[in-house]
């Protein structure tokens, strides 16, 4: 499946390509909401991990900016659990949430790839 | 009986107005002799004239006892007879109008004490020294025999005395009321004064004055039989300031003091200095006398009044002012020590002239230095002093300053609490941004390792340092949870009753290595010890005070975890000691602070208490440290009892 991952932070960036690209999936990345967008409008990735807060655009904010019905399963990850729970990920649109830190992330990958694979 | 003492009398003449001298019988008189003395004088001579009856002291007690004679009384003292007995004294104060003549030998006042009101309740009396000869004695008794009422001024007797005399007698009447009046002490002293003088016009009432008291309140001051009243005025007198008589408003207004008429009236309006009102009155006292003189002895009186109206009006006027005088320096010194804060007077080289109530109980043993500063501190209270310049004097400087010391401590330490509050609070805030600035990156860390322990071979050195890697970071994780939920509150975690012991109980087991080394005495209450927490949360604080408690200890001691409940405050109390070397006085203010920790650099952050405290505050208890007898720290935390009906 080809993902795109945004997220400002580079090692969770590159920590979620290794774990997605051993398991033979193509990996896209933003550090940022605008250049996220960008990519997205122009990949139209399968699955899209989304970081909430982010300087520039926030995850909410992409979500908004792209066109509906969403054709990618979005993620959304987020060291915030108290705001953004599973609720109101899904008012954003979004299919998952998970929250930060990770406790390992070949759970969270699998996980991830499990349940959009269903689709 | 020839001896050479000097001849001193009072002739005093006074009118009882209620009993009068007419009941005298007019036939000659009786005259009742009493005297203790052996040796004394005769009353032979004039045994012609009249009935004499002789008694001794004690007899005569027993005679007036019985009787009531309408008689002249002589009464003799000299040296060889005993003090007149006091109940004799008194037997004969109950008498009224009769006449007496006291002869004694010892004209000075010690020995005639106890005579005055006597005299005074006389209607003829007169002190008489021992006679140099008969004759003078024999005239003297005489005019007692031949004295007749009549409504002129004392002293005299129309048929024996020449105008010159009349003229010395009425001098020196008006000189004893001056004399008397100027020395009264009282207001009701003027009014009896007054009375006592003009008591020889008969057919007078005893006066009545109309005055404002210090509370400018109308009284009406009267003299009811010996008795000074005073009874509250509606209104104001009348304004007219001619001296008048039977004045229908005056009438009018005395007939509703007293619920009676009025009917010869004289009123004498007066002129004091002392004002009362605004504005002031033009007549500010007036005074009445109801009489039922003639008109000739009417104008005898106003002309007799009218030489006594100034000395009158001067004591008046002492006498009302000095009440003003006395009622505001009362209601000043009550106002000044009713005020709750220390207040001083100073002059102007820094002496205290005057101190209220509250001064002297706080402020008494300061050191004066401190008294100059605008802000002090005395035994545990901290004081702001609020300085003005007054003028206590007459010229346009200020004379005197005068210092109000408020206690700011309350505030004071309110305005430190709310300091720390805030700091804490932008503590807790500045923590949790930088906690989740650091979650980001950590994750990265952690995730990263992970990724590249799969990398590795399962057992190179590369493998289990990339492990130790990982798991610093998982610590570097808990670590920020930890430092989160502080600053953020955990609010969504949910409270349930929960008994302490059970917390106890879980925590325990997270910290059997360390506690391993110590004797643990475990001290749980079997009473129901339910408390409304977040259990993981307090596991926590229990959790801190004990790891605390066992650094403290460092390599052996005893720990004392113990749980009760208290009746009296319903609260759940947990208490852990240890035999550490105890917490300094200073420190305990301070322990609780975020980031306060006597630990060395990497031993600890200083977060477990003020945490702990958080958490324990969140929950509605308290954290305290208590004194222990012996060495070593004993923590007390409080909660309310979950139960409580």
């Amino acid at each position: 499946m080809k993902f795109l991952v945004v997220d400002d932070e580079s090692l969770i960036r590159r920590s979620l390509r290794r774990a997605l690209e051993v398991k033979g999936h193509l990996v896209y990345e933003a550090s940022d909401g605008r250049s996220g967008l960008k990519i997205w409008k122009d990949i139209q990735p399968d699955v899209v991990i989304l970081d909430v807060l982010m300087p520039g655009l926030t995850g909410p904010q992409v979500l908004a900016e792209i066109d509906k019905p969403l054709k990618s399963k979005v993620v959304l990850i987020s060291a915030y659990t108290g705001e953004y729970n599973l609720e109101k990920a899904q008012d954003l649109g979004a299919d998952m949430f998970f929250p930060k830190p990770f406790n390992n992330i070949f759970e969270v990958v699998d996980l991830i790839i499990a349940s959009c694979q269903k689709a | 009986m020839t001896s050479n003492f000097r001849i001193r009398y009072e002739l005093r003449v006074t009118s009882n107005s209620i009993a009068g001298l007419t009941d005298l019988n007019d036939e000659g008189s009786n005259i009742f002799w009493i005297s203790s003395s052996q040796k004394g004088l005769e009353p032979e001579f004039f045994r012609d004239h009249s009935t004499v009856r002789m008694a001794s002291f004690k007899q005569a007690i027993g005679f007036l006892n019985k009787n009531n004679p309408k008689a002249i009384i002589v009464l003799i003292r000299d040296k060889f007879s005993e003090t007149i007995p006091k109940s004799l004294i008194q037997r004969l104060k109950e008498y009224s109008g009769y006449k007496m003549l006291i002869l004694s030998q010892d004209l000075d006042w010690e020995s005639l004490s106890g005579f005055e009101d006597l005299i005074n309740l006389c209607g003829f009396s007169k002190i008489l020294a021992w006679p140099k000869d008969n004759k003078v004695l024999r005239k003297s008794i005489e005019m007692i025999l031949t004295f007749k009422e009549s409504g002129e001024a004392p002293s005299s007797t129309k048929s024996s005395l020449s105008p010159e005399h009349l003229q010395l007698e009425k001098t020196k009447s008006l000189v004893h009321f001056v004399k008397a009046i100027s020395s009264a002490t009282r207001l009701d002293g003027v009014l009896r004064c007054l009375w006592q003088d003009a008591i020889s016009f008969k057919q007078l009432k005893a006066p009545m004055l109309a005055f404002a008291n210090t509370q400018n309140q109308f009284q009406l001051m009267y003299m009811q039989g010996s008795e000074i009243m005073t009874r509250a005025a509606a209104d104001v007198w009348s304004q007219n300031e001619s001296l008048r008589w039977n004045d229908p408003s005056d009438s009018q207004y005395l007939a509703n003091i007293f619920g009676r008429p009025f009917a010869q009236l004289l009123s004498v309006p007066l002129d004091l200095r002392r004002k009362s009102f605004s504005p002031p009155l033009k007549v500010s006292a007036l005074l009445f006398f109801e009489h039922s003189l003639s008109e000739s002895v009417l104008k005898d009186f106003i002309l007799y009044l009218q030489d006594r109206l100034q000395p009158l009006s001067i004591a008046l006027d002492r006498l009302l002012l000095e009440q003003d005088l006395i009622e505001s320096s009362f209601v000043w010194e009550k106002t000044f020590d009713g005020l709750k804060d220390p207040v001083a007077i100073f002059d102007i080289s820094g002496q205290i002239v005057r101190a209220n109530r509250a001064f002297s109980d706080h402020l008494s043993d300061i050191e004066p230095i401190k008294l100059k500063s605008l802000n002090f501190t005395h035994k545990n209270h901290i004081y702001d002093a609020h300085t003005y310049n007054i003028n206590l004097g007459s010229s346009s400087r200020p004379s005197n300053t005068i210092t109000r010391y408020v206690d700011i401590t309350f505030e004071h330490r309110l305005n430190q609490q709310m300091i720390q509050n805030e700091k804490m609070v932008a503590l807790g805030h500045l923590a949790g941004n930088i906690a989740h600035e650091l979650n980001n990156p950590l994750t990265g860390v952690r995730s990263l390792a992970q990724i590249l322990l799969t990398q590795v071979p399962k057992d190179s050195t590369l493998s289990s340092d990339l492990n130790e890697v990982e798991k610093a970071t998982e610590r570097c994780q808990q670590i920020i949870r930890n430092l989160l939920e502080f600053s953020s509150g955990g609010i969504e975690k949910k409270q349930e009753s929960i008994s302490l012991n059970e917390i106890v109980h879980r925590t325990l087991p997270l910290l059997k290595t360390l506690i391993s080394r110590y004797e643990v005495r475990l001290d749980l209450s079997p009473e129901n010890c339910d408390v409304f927490v977040e259990p993981h949360l307090m596991q926590q604080v229990v959790f801190n005070i004990i790891k605390n408690a066992c650094q403290a200890m460092g390599e052996k001691g005893i720990l004392h975890i113990q749980t009760e409940r208290s009746k009296l405050q319903q609260a759940i109390l947990l208490k852990i000691s240890d035999s550490g070397p105890g917490i300094p006085e200073q420190l305990k203010n301070q322990i609780f602070d975020f980031f306060f920790t006597t630990k060395d650099p990497g031993q600890g952050t200083g977060l477990g208490l003020s945490m702990s405290k958080s958490i324990v505050d969140r929950f509605g208890g308290q954290i305290t440290i208590a004194d222990q007898a012996q060495r070593g720290a004993l923590f007390i935390v409080s909660l309310p009892w979950a139960n409580e009906v």
